[in-house]
């Protein structure tokens, strides 16, 4: 029963006082940047990671996934009452939710989407529970060539997932990976792609990347946001009780929704916002009323919140147990863990196993916060809305700032964040996703790493890769989603020559 | 006209990549291959630089064919759906860009607190904040983060030339 006693002891060690008072901090920021538009949870955790410095690694660790967590709560806020999404995993729920509003129910539907958040977080976490501790002890027997298998997969899967051009995706991987590259190569030495600079010697830290592409570009962007005031809806506690009609149609949404967005975070790529277009699509088809979505069904609004909570958490099982990140969200996550020293994956559960149950334990906690600040503080959230882009871009370029001088107390850190700030700012106009370049950024050395001790043991014959049956697996797997529209045209036409004799 | 911006932004990309990947590489001309028994520091560098020269012309070759075509580059987009689609403004994206070239550079020469103090201003009035506001809100994000960063967290700071 050491599990159980690990989780117990990680329950101890979350509900100390202090560790309490980090959760309900974290997850009031997080809910807060999620109400606020134009900044979401990425930006926001990346620009408060110097705040965890001075912490020790539980407390720090607590207060960032209280953010992570937290950003998903408030996204819906702004989807319900503005019509604006708080972030992007809540653009679906704007369909629904504003027409709710419109008819009087905001109440009811900032209910459910917080209900929804919470009952799939849940599902979520005991999952992440019971999945995370099984894969990392297997994991422990991965050699290179799994690892290599692993990453190489997670990025065809993720380009297949992010756009629907796979060359648009490639080349935003293939350019993460370049960036990856530039430093010191670890198995010789040499210096590279530094143009003999001693400023590219240190190699990039993806902290200023990521402040760059998801902080910075929204501010470069502010002109042009669009500022709704909000509607006026009655959020007293009594309206805001969903009527018994609402919550047997949102329970169905609300648990599939749950499970396929935690099935979903599993997958390499932005699943928080994907998992919440699949939650809306799959309820539409399963629904009597399918005419009432996107005229206020509940459903529309208990499905896509459920599943981006979902997701968030199901996004963590890679991260905790491989050590690998799919998306931005646990990438960003990953440097909360890598500033206080420690590598997320199978050897942490060995090595810091009270620190990884304290985390999970604090996820259980911070959840239980959520729901209980969501509801009866729904109304104080709802005023942030007001907040003009005026007000808040200011301080957001401040603390970007900050924030990436403070990784490595560089201003050539600063200099990456405005570069990749434009960067970012072209590729939101270009309507292109930048999460293939930053997963090619951060997965790159081990890909790298990887294939190159691969090719080391294999004595150059890279055809062993296949012959593994974990990484041969993989491979293949990932093959076929890459070139399935191909291998679906070929059956098609095979079967319509067939029909035709 | 929404249309034409993201085809524009996708070539303006896809040239800046293709740009990147000559320079990488011409960086990487000087580095081993190496062998597959023995790989070395330049393999990785001149794959991923010639898939990046290669994937750039096939991109712009694939947008432009599109637009030729006259598929909506928006129906052809990614997932992530913008929710923000206001009007274009490149000048005040233009602005915003050169306030925080301003802001890098004061922070050499006046410290970190005081180009903050500025760049809060700066942008403050860009995005249309005027008078006492401006003011309360750059005292108050300066006094926040000294409060912050300096004292609580004792990160050192550039000071600027002056002190």
């Amino acid at each position: 029963m050491t599990g159980f006693e690990d989780i117990l002891n990680g329950f101890a060690a979350a509900l100390s006082l202090t560790n309490l008072l980090v959760c309900l901090a974290g997850v009031a920021l997080g809910t807060l940047v999620g109400v606020l538009p134009g900044l979401g949870p990425v930006g926001a955790i990346s620009m408060l990671l110097p705040l965890t410095f001075s912490m020790d690694p539980v407390s720090a660790l607590i207060l960032v996934a209280g953010v992570y967590f937290g950003g998903m709560y408030g996204g819906s806020t702004t989807s319900i009452l503005v019509n604006v999404p708080g972030e992007a995993a809540s653009v679906v729920t704007t369909l629904d939710g504003y027409q709710m509003t419109k008819k009087g129910r905001a109440g009811a539907a900032l209910a459910i989407a917080a209900i929804g958040s919470f009952v799939a977080g849940t599902i979520g976490m005991v999952l992440l529970t019971f999945l995370a501790p099984p894969i990392a002890r297997m994991a422990t027997k991965f050699g290179p060539p799994e690892y290599f298998a692993i990453v190489l997969a997670g990025l065809l899967i993720l380009s297949r997932l992010t756009d629907r051009s796979l060359i648009r995706s490639y080349l935003l991987i293939a350019a993460g990976i370049v960036i990856a590259l530039i430093g010191i190569d670890p198995m010789s030495g040499v210096p590279r792609l530094t143009f003999g600079t001693g400023w590219l010697i240190d190699g990039i830290n993806f902290v200023p990347v990521i402040m760059g592409l998801y902080g910075l570009a929204e501010v470069i962007g502010s002109l042009e946001m669009t500022w709704r005031k909000p509607e006026k809806a009655d959020l007293s506690l009594r309206k805001l009780m969903p009527n018994r009609t609402e919550m047997k149609r949102s329970t169905g949404p609300i648990i599939r929704g749950g499970l396929l967005g935690f099935l979903m975070g599993l997958l390499p790529g932005p699943a928080n916002i994907l998992s919440t277009y699949a939650a809306y699509g799959l309820e539409k088809k399963l629904s009597k009323h399918p005419e009432e979505f996107g005229k206020g069904a509940i459903e529309g609004v208990a499905a896509p919140e459920s599943a981006n909570n979902g997701a968030t958490t199901g996004a963590l099982v890679p991260l905790l147990s491989l050590g690998v990140p799919f998306s931005p969200m646990p990438a960003i996550l990953l440097s909360a863990f890598m500033i206080q020293g420690i590598t997320p994956g199978p050897l942490m559960m060995q090595q810091h196993s009270d620190l990884f149950w304290a985390l999970i334990a604090s996820m259980y906690i911070g959840n239980v916060m959520l729901l209980i600040l969501n509801l009866p503080l729904v109304g104080l959230f709802a005023k942030v809305s007001h907040l003009k882009p005026y007000v808040l871009m200011p301080i957001v370029m401040v603390f970007c700032f900050i924030g990436a001088y403070s990784v490595r107390s560089s201003m050539f850190d600063v200099i990456v964040m405005v570069v990749f700030g434009l960067l970012g700012y072209l590729l939101r106009k270009a309507k292109m996703e930048p999460s293939p370049l930053v997963l090619g950024l951060l997965l790159g050395p081990t890909l790298e790493n990887s294939f190159n001790q691969s090719a080391l043991i294999f004595h150059g014959d890279l055809g062993q890769f296949f012959t593994r049956p974990i990484s041969g697996t993989l491979l293949v797997v990932a093959l076929i989603i890459t070139f399935w529209p191909l291998i679906g045209r070929l059956f098609k036409r095979a079967a319509s020559r067939t029909k035709n004799g | 006209m929404m249309s034409h911006t993201i085809f524009r932004a996708r070539i303006i990309t896809a040239l800046l990549l293709f740009v990147a990947g000559l320079v990488v590489l011409w960086e990487a001309s000087d580095l081993p291959l190496g062998t597959l028994n023995r790989i070395r520091a330049g393999f990785f560098p001149t794959v991923f630089g010639v898939l990046m020269v290669i994937l750039s012309v096939l991109m712009i070759v694939r947008e432009s064919w599109s637009r030729k075509k006259g598929v909506d580059p928006k129906n052809d987009a990614a997932v992530d759906t913008d929710s923000d689609e206001g009007p274009v403004n490149l000048k005040g994206a233009a602005i915003i860009s050169g306030i925080f070239v301003l802001y890098v550079l004061m922070i050499d020469l006046l410290g970190f607190l005081a180009a903050s103090f500025v760049g809060t201003v700066a942008l403050g009035y860009v995005l249309g904040l005027k008078n006492w506001r401006l003011i309360v809100l750059s005292v108050g994000t300066v006094l926040t983060i000294w409060l912050i960063f300096d004292i609580w967290l004792d990160l050192s700071l550039p000071r600027g030339m002056w002190l």
